[in-house]
């Protein structure tokens, strides 16, 4: 695979610009607004461009500074990237739009008092951090992408400045601080062992030895605590229950995401050689264990934003689920393209739940679940918004989900991983369970309509579009997969699939 | 080409089985006298087709039903020349019978129906036909049965319609046996043989029912009395009669080798064990149209032995089969005639017409008796011939039985002379023309029948054999007459109407009770429902103490290095 | 794209485009919106017409889209698929107009209503164009969702219950057949419908798995068909408006279930496989206890919609009896139930929703002399009903006649009497009804509630003439068996195709 050695500029565009953006906003304080939506745009542009250019000339590799690894930093784009990226951006664009109705000026500010100046830098940071964790080529950039990554989303976290909301953020800071340390670790072991931190270079030479074990438990662990697998979830429900709506949504939809999209990466190029079978059922079986569980506490859920949150922890689970079923199978893109899959289709329906949680919160002042009577009849657009989000995440055809439970499905039987089948569709189950509690209660009629204030249309709207992305994904399925192959990304799949 | 004869006829032969469909339509649409004659008249056609049409002629009709196929054979022309007959004349009848009624146009609506069922089933040349029409006759006759809507017409039509069903169900499983046996569905070219066992008893029994035959007779008692006179005439002279050619079409009286005694035997017992059963309790019966009505359960008995002698032995199948075909045809006008001769009350019209009425039904009370010069004697004659027919014994013992039966139905027709005597009549709902004119006109036959019907060899009616039962059976009626003056009072066993309808409704209801003790539905599923959610609850509630242990620092601390020291030791 | 690759998305669309916009038409245009329906309705009638004649003329119709990696997102037309799209193209007309009508004065939104509607005939369209079992199963989820709306449509209490009680059943038995389906994929790759069954090459192997899987793949199916013990959520939805509960027994829900049912047995194993793994037997017996233990129930409800969704029990396992019968003669009767059992059953709806919304009736036993006040709904009530009981020449014989027949020639005599048990059963809770309506005096005033009596009509227009419409086409069905286009005739087609004749 040739790779051009001054890569393509939009690598190093969409990191660079969203930080100057929130500088940007930083210092001018007004029109925030403005200035987010039109950075915004300028970044989502920038990772269509950078995505287009992947699948015409492939894998994209950038030195910055001139300097190649591991002296200098490295950006390196190849399917996989290019596929996260343009989740991030899509979601993200959509954020910013909903964000930019959340924090209107005219919207009540009682709970935002000056805060809501700060979501748009704290949010361009964000997004700053995902891009360049995404891009990363060596496994120290990605600790400090992290880093910065988990401080962002604690800020934005302590927006809303309730009581819950604060000691949420805490807990969540402690928990980032813990994961990133624990991964920290792991790369000096590495660079200790290893003597380099590039993705090819340590991928060619680590081998099973003990440092290389120590490495791969320091820094998978960190990443199960950052991407809240089950039991280390704990954190993860208060945060993004109390969150502002946007903020939820995109924790929920990509902070998570990124450190599994970091796991997926180590196992399947880096540590391709050392992992074992055995490590590879402790992330599946605590997946399958977190499908249950996190559907369970959902079931049970009081409120809406509530029984989202865990419901994230549930669908986190199906994405574990990928170490076990990729490294046991003969064929495991399947796993892999499937868990790639998931983690659009979830993101999407993902965040669109937040943001209808959020508008029925803003519209009713409240979201128990037991009170929703004669939603249905009074925001339209938001609950078939929350529908469509419910099909992808339920996995029905023909939504994103479907797709992703597909050949996830298709992988634990080809093993036949019957206890993995059986939790994937189980989980289905579980989900239709909740997803209707909701519907059970809003399609009832009611004569008086509690007091309902109106919500820009932009915030039910987004919420739509987001929910129909995650069902046109179903529909997109062949192209993707192959897009995402671009440049071989996992190595163990490229050896598997070539080997006989 | 309009004028195409073979189209005429194809026309005239439809004509002859919708056209009373269509017609009861018109009631439907306009309450009104014409369209109420309409459907009296609309028989005509089917008439003129059993009297003019030549043998053969016949419509096909690939598209409907399963290729239907209506025609004229021999068999269906006697058949349709009494039926429709019958048909017309209760139908004019009917027309002053029920003019104060207020609910006649419901009455007309069921009974042009009937009557399209009844004459097309003769007509129907293939099986599926045959049974469909079959069926329609069987409902629509339902609406003549509780027309009256007092209690014990609705009890009767309950009744009626079980058994209309059951026989229903039979029938269609005959027929599928049949059909499966045999591939094609023609009616005309079944071979005799080719009837298994299973398909022929579902058939007998099928059709027995609504034939009468013991021991499904129990409707008819009901049904016939409850009816609105001129419906009790059609019921009792030709949808009586659909049952015994529903006989003669599907198990055809074969000849060789595919005789079949043992049934034949069967059937001429059965039908001997419902000849003297109906006369024995018709006696005890008190209402003039049940009595009738167990006479016909009598009468059709003595066919259906006819029936089985055809079926017996090869020398009495042709005469039997003659002897079953002329006793339909007498049965059925006589009955008739008898029923509307009820209708007309004697007792409630004026002197001279009330001797002519009484003149008329004695006439058809005879022939049916089977005195000599009547149509009765005539059919009886017949049976005797075949009856004659047959080996040693039966051939001594069968018309010493006939002749027996013979004077047990005179003494029913006395009884029925006592009991109309005895009923209440209402003046004020004395016959008009159009109720006489019919009668009469179903009298004619009982005595032109032996003179008109075209026979192989001419019967003698006047002789000793036929006169004894008839004489026997007067004089006993005398003396019982003397005696009551006497004023020996016989206590008559009351025996209800449809006496073994009792015992079923008490085995029914019991079963049903039973069934209602054992039954319980849907308590499983809450019982489950119910579980599920208890199972639910305490899920979440574990769920819940999970979730606080784990929110807690020391725990996640703990798993956190315990998932790491796991990771660790699986990567050996 | 020729216009024969596009004639079936173009069927499907005409609905699924319709209910789309539907949702977006403003609560009080109730013109634009009938207009629309109307519109989308008669189109698709006409393209299906074009489709009968094309399949009849043995045309290919197929419309193939990428969906997953070697699996094609295929509509595909063959005989047994027009079979159900002609149905219920035309049912979905009359549906409308009797919709239209009945729901003028409710309360909740009509939009939404129709729009689901139309969502709801289209996955039915789709079930039967679906040319593979993964089309299928999306189509078959999507239904089950775009009905959830329609049979909690009142908003009560009880239907909201009706709504949860039907969802945990259908999405239970989706994951089961998904669950199937994906293992038959990857044992034996994708999966086509063929005529004749497409796994017909793979006789003799992985014989175990394959039976399992066809036991999965008729339970999943199962709880649609409502075979018992799966059919607890259908006399529960019938708390749905009338036309809801029309639709769903008669063409849309288990419809969908009986027709995945011939699909998996005729299309997928194919008959000789499926008779060589001895996977009829047991389904065979299962439907006939499902036609007994239905109409069993049945007899013992009062509430008259209550008694129609037990009796749509106990017939619609006719078509799987029919299927699961080794022969052609018992598979035209199957088939051809599919369409006789729709006709007849919408007709007895239709006619309890006229009692409903004209005299506020719901109980049988409330139903005195009705047939005086409405004569014609009763009328055809009357045709319906006797259809169910299959009393020639109603179009349920037919059925009956031709099960009955292949059960004879396959030598399976017990099912002829299931058959007639079950047509006892049925007088036996249908006759009373009749008596009931037409021979008793009225017990109660017979006044029109709601105003819905027009002039000399007895009731509005647009409740009548469906009414009277589908019962005189199950009549004809009957009638006309042998006419050419009669479903009869059709479902010889299929069976001659199947069979390979």
């Amino acid at each position: 695979m040739i790779e051009r050695a001054i890569g393509a500029p939009e690598m190093a565009l969409v990191v660079a610009v969203p930080l100057l953006a929130a500088c940007a906003i930083l210092l001018v304080r007004r029109r925030t607004a403005v200035l987010g939506m039109v950075a915004s745009l300028a970044i989502a542009a920038l990772a269509g461009c950078l995505i287009w250019r992947i699948a015409q000339e492939g894998p994209q590799r950038m030195n910055l500074g001139g300097w190649s690894a591991p002296l200098g930093i490295t950006l390196y784009a190849d399917g996989l990237s290019g596929w996260m990226l343009g989740t991030t951006a899509l979601i993200a664009l959509f954020v910013s739009v909903y964000g930019s109705g959340y924090f209107h000026r005219n919207q009540p500010a009682t709970q935002f008092g000056g805060t809501a100046n700060f979501f748009w830098p704290l949010w361009m940071f964000l997004w700053a951090a995902l891009n360049a964790l995404i891009l990363s080529a060596d496994v120290f950039n990605i600790y400090v992408a992290l880093e910065l990554l988990g401080l962002s989303s604690v800020a934005l976290v302590t927006l809303s400045q309730a009581a819950p909301a604060v000691s949420a953020a805490v807990r969540y800071l402690l928990v980032s601080l813990i994961g990133s340390l624990s991964y920290l670790m792991g790369t000096a072991f590495l660079y200790a062992g290893a003597g380099t931190l590039g993705f090819k270079e340590l991928a060619s030479i680590l081998h099973p030895e003990s440092f290389s074990f120590a490495a791969l438990a320091l820094m998978s662990t960190g990443l199960c605590m950052k991407s809240a697998l089950f039991p280390l979830h704990f954190w993860l429900p208060p945060a993004h229950e109390n969150a502002p709506a946007p903020v939820s949504a995109a924790l929920s939809a990509l902070v998570v995401k990124a450190s599994f999209f970091v796991m997926l990466r180590l196992w399947f190029s880096v540590f391709d050689r050392v992992v074992t079978e055995e490590a590879a059922m402790v992330p599946g079986i605590l997946g399958a264990a977190a499908v249950i569980a996190g559907s369970v506490q959902a079931l049970s859920a009081q409120r809406l934003k509530q029984l989202v949150a865990y419901s994230t922890v549930a669908q986190v689970g199906y994405l574990f689920m990928v170490f076990p079923l990729g490294v046991l199978n003969p064929s495991s893109w399947t796993a892999v393209g499937g868990a790639l899959y998931l983690v659009s289709a979830h993101a999407c329906a993902k965040a669109a739940a937040f943001m209808v949680a959020g508008n029925v919160l803003r519209a009713y002042g409240h979201d128990r679940i037991e009170d929703l009577r004669g939603v249905v009849q009074q925001m339209p657009v938001s609950m078939f918004a929350f529908a469509v989000a419910g099909v992808s995440l339920i996995g029905l055809p023909p939504s994103g989900g479907f797709i992703a439970k597909w050949l996830l499905l298709t992988a634990a039987l080809e093993g036949p991983e019957w206890g993995f089948a059986a939790v994937i569709v189980a989980g289905g189950l579980l989900a239709t369970a909740y997803i209707f509690r909701v519907f059970s209660r809003s399609f009832r009629n009611v004569t008086d309509l509690g007091d309902f204030k109106k919500i820009p249309a932009r915030m039910e709207w987004s919420a739509l579009t987001l929910s129909l992305c995650s069902m046109l994904l179903g529909l997109t399925a062949t192209h993707v997969l192959e897009f995402m192959q671009a440049g071989t990304p996992l190595i163990r799949v490229a050896m598997m699939e070539a080997g006989p | 080409m309009i004028w195409d004869p073979a189209l005429l006829t194809k026309i005239w032969v439809t004509a002859a089985a919708c056209l009373p469909a269509l017609c009861a339509m018109a009631p439907a649409v306009s309450e009104g006298r014409c369209g109420r004659n309409l459907i009296a008249w609309s028989a005509a056609p089917a008439l003129g087709a059993a009297l003019f049409l030549h043998d053969g002629s016949s419509a096909v009709y690939p598209w409907v039903f399963l290729h239907a196929r209506i025609g004229i054979d021999p068999t269906g022309r006697v058949f349709l020349l009494f039926t429709s007959a019958l048909w017309l004349l209760s139908g004019i009848y009917a027309t002053s019978y029920l003019r104060s009624d207020p609910r006649q146009g419901r009455f007309f609506f069921f009974y042009g129906l009937a009557m399209s069922g009844n004459l097309g089933l003769i007509l129907a040349q293939d099986m599926i036909s045959f049974f469909v029409l079959f069926a329609l006759m069987s409902f629509a006759s339902y609406g003549l049965v509780v027309h009256t809507g007092e209690p014990e017409a609705r009890r009767a039509g309950r009744v009626y319609i079980i058994l209309v069903v059951v026989g229903e169900v039979l029938l269609f499983s005959g027929l599928i046996l049949l059909a499966g046996a045999g591939e094609h569905y023609d009616l005309l070219h079944l071979a005799p043989g080719g009837v298994s066992p299973a398909a022929r008893l579902l058939l007998i029994t099928g059709f027995g029912i609504k034939a009468g035959a013991l021991p499904l007779h129990v409707w008819l008692p009901l049904a016939h009395s409850a009816a609105p006179t001129p419906a009790s005439a059609v019921l009792s002279g030709s949808m009586i009669n659909a049952g015994l050619l529903g006989w003669i079409r599907f198990l055809p009286p074969g000849s060789g080798p595919e005789m079949e005694p043992a049934w034949g035997a069967a059937l001429i017992t059965a039908g001997l064990a419902a000849a003297f059963y109906g006369v024995l309790l018709g006696i005890t019966q008190s209402k003039p149209k049940t009595i009738l009505a167990y006479s016909s359960i009598s009468q059709m008995g003595l066919i259906t032995s006819a029936f089985g002698l055809s079926l017996f032995e090869p020398a009495a199948s042709a005469p039997a089969y003659q002897s079953v075909l002329l006793y339909a045809m007498h049965h059925g006008f006589a009955k008739g005639a008898l029923f509307l001769g009820v209708g007309i009350m004697p007792t409630a019209c004026g002197p001279w017409k009330s001797r002519l009425a009484w003149g008329g039904l004695a006439l058809a009370a005879l022939s049916l008796a089977g005195a000599p010069f009547t149509s009765g004697s005539f059919a009886k004659a017949w049976v005797k011939i075949a009856a004659a027919a047959v080996s040693q014994p039966a051939s001594i013992v069968l018309p010493i039985l006939l002749s027996i039966a013979a004077v047990g139905s005179t003494l029913l027709m006395g009884r029925f002379f006592q009991a109309l005597a005895r009923s209440v009549q209402v003046p004020d709902h004395a016959a008009g023309k159009a109720m006489w004119i019919p009668w009469m006109g179903l009298l004619a036959p009982t005595l032109l029948i032996p003179t008109l019907y075209p026979t192989a060899a001419p019967v003698a009616t006047f002789t000793i054999a036929a006169v004894w039962p008839v004489a026997v059976g007067m004089a006993l009626l005398l003396l019982a007459w003397a005696a009551l003056r006497r004023g020996v009072s016989v206590k008559m066993p009351h025996l209800p109407p449809g006496d073994l309808l009792e015992i079923y409704a008490a085995v029914f209801f019991g079963l049903r009770r039973a069934w209602g003790h054992v039954w319980v539905t849907g308590g499983v599923e809450c019982r489950f429902r119910e579980t599920l959610e208890k199972a639910f609850l305490k899920a979440f509630a574990a769920g819940h103490a999970l979730e606080a242990i784990l929110g807690n620092w020391q725990v996640s601390g703990l798993l956190f290095l315990f998932l790491m020291f796991v990771f660790y030791l699986t990567s050996f | 794209m020729t216009f024969d690759n596009a004639l079936p998305l173009l069927i499907l669309l005409t609905s699924l485009a319709g209910g789309s916009i539907i949702f977006l038409i403003p609560e009080h245009r109730r013109g634009t919106r009938t207009a629309l329906n109307m519109a989308a309705a008669l189109t698709k009638l006409f393209l299906t017409a074009i489709l009968v004649w094309g399949v009849q003329h043995d045309h290919v119709y197929e419309t193939r889209l990428q969906f997953l990696p070697g699996i094609d997102l295929l509509l595909d037309a063959d005989a047994l698929s027009v079979l159900l799209v002609s149905l219920s193209s035309v049912l979905w007309l009359v549906t409308t107009v009797y919709a239209i009508a009945y729901l003028e004065h409710a309360p909740q939104s009509r939009s939404r209503f129709f729009g689901f509607f139309s969502l709801c005939v289209s996955s039915t369209i789709g079930i039967a164009l679906a040319g593979n079992l993964v089309t299928f199963l999306l189509f078959y989820e999507m239904l089950t969702l775009s009905t959830y709306p329609l049979v909690v449509h009142r908003g009560t209490e009880e239907s909201m219950r009706a709504g949860k009680i039907y969802l945990a059943y259908t999405m239970g038995g989706g994951s089961l057949f998904l669950f199937a389906v994906v293992w038959l994929s990857v044992v034996v790759g994708p999966l086509e419908f063929t005529e004749g069954g497409m796994l017909g090459r793979f006789a003799g192997q992985h014989a175990s798995e394959l039976r399992v899987i066809f036991f999965m793949l008729v339970a999943g199916l199962g709880v649609k068909a409502a075979l018992v013990p799966l059919h607890g959520w259908l006399p529960r939805a019938m708390v749905a408006p009338a036309p809801v509960s029309a639709l769903l027994h008669a063409v849309a829900v288990v419809k969908a279930g009986a027709f995945g049912i011939v699909r998996v047995i005729y299309d997928i194993y194919g008959v000789r496989l499926a008779s060589e793994l001895q996977l009829l037997q047991p389904l065979a017996v299962v439907a006939s206890f499902t036609i007994i233990y239905g109409s069993l129930c049945a007899i013992r409800q009062d509430n008259l919609k209550k008694r129609l969704a037990y009796s749509t029990v106990s017939q619609v396992s006719y078509i799987a009896l029919g299927a699961s019968i080794l022969g052609p003669l018992a598979a035209v009767g199957g088939v051809v139930h599919l369409v006789h059992q729709g006709l007849m059953k919408i007709t007895l709806f239709f006619c309890a929703g006229n009692l409903a919304e004209s005299l506020g009736i719901h109980e049988i036993s409330r139903m005195a002399g009705v047939g005086r006040r409405l004569p014609a709904t009763m009328a055809a009530f009357t045709l319906g009903a006797l259809g169910m009981i299959g009393a020639p020449p109603m179009a349920g014989f037919i059925s009956k006649w031709y099960i009955g027949l292949g059960a004879l020639s396959a030598g399976a005599e017990w099912v002829i009497w299931v058959l007639v048990a079950s047509t006892a059963l049925n007088a036996a809770y249908f006759l009373p009804i009749l008596h009931t309506i037409w021979f008793k005096e009225p017990a109660e005033d017979l006044s029109d509630k709601t105003g819905h009596a027009r002039g000399r009509l007895e009731i509005h227009w647009m409740l009548l003439v469906p009414t009277v419409l589908t019962a005189l086409l199950a009549l004809l069905c009957g009638l006309l068996g042998d006419a050419p286009f009669s479903p009869l005739e059709w479902s010889r087609l299929i069976v001659d195709r199947e069979f390979g004749q």
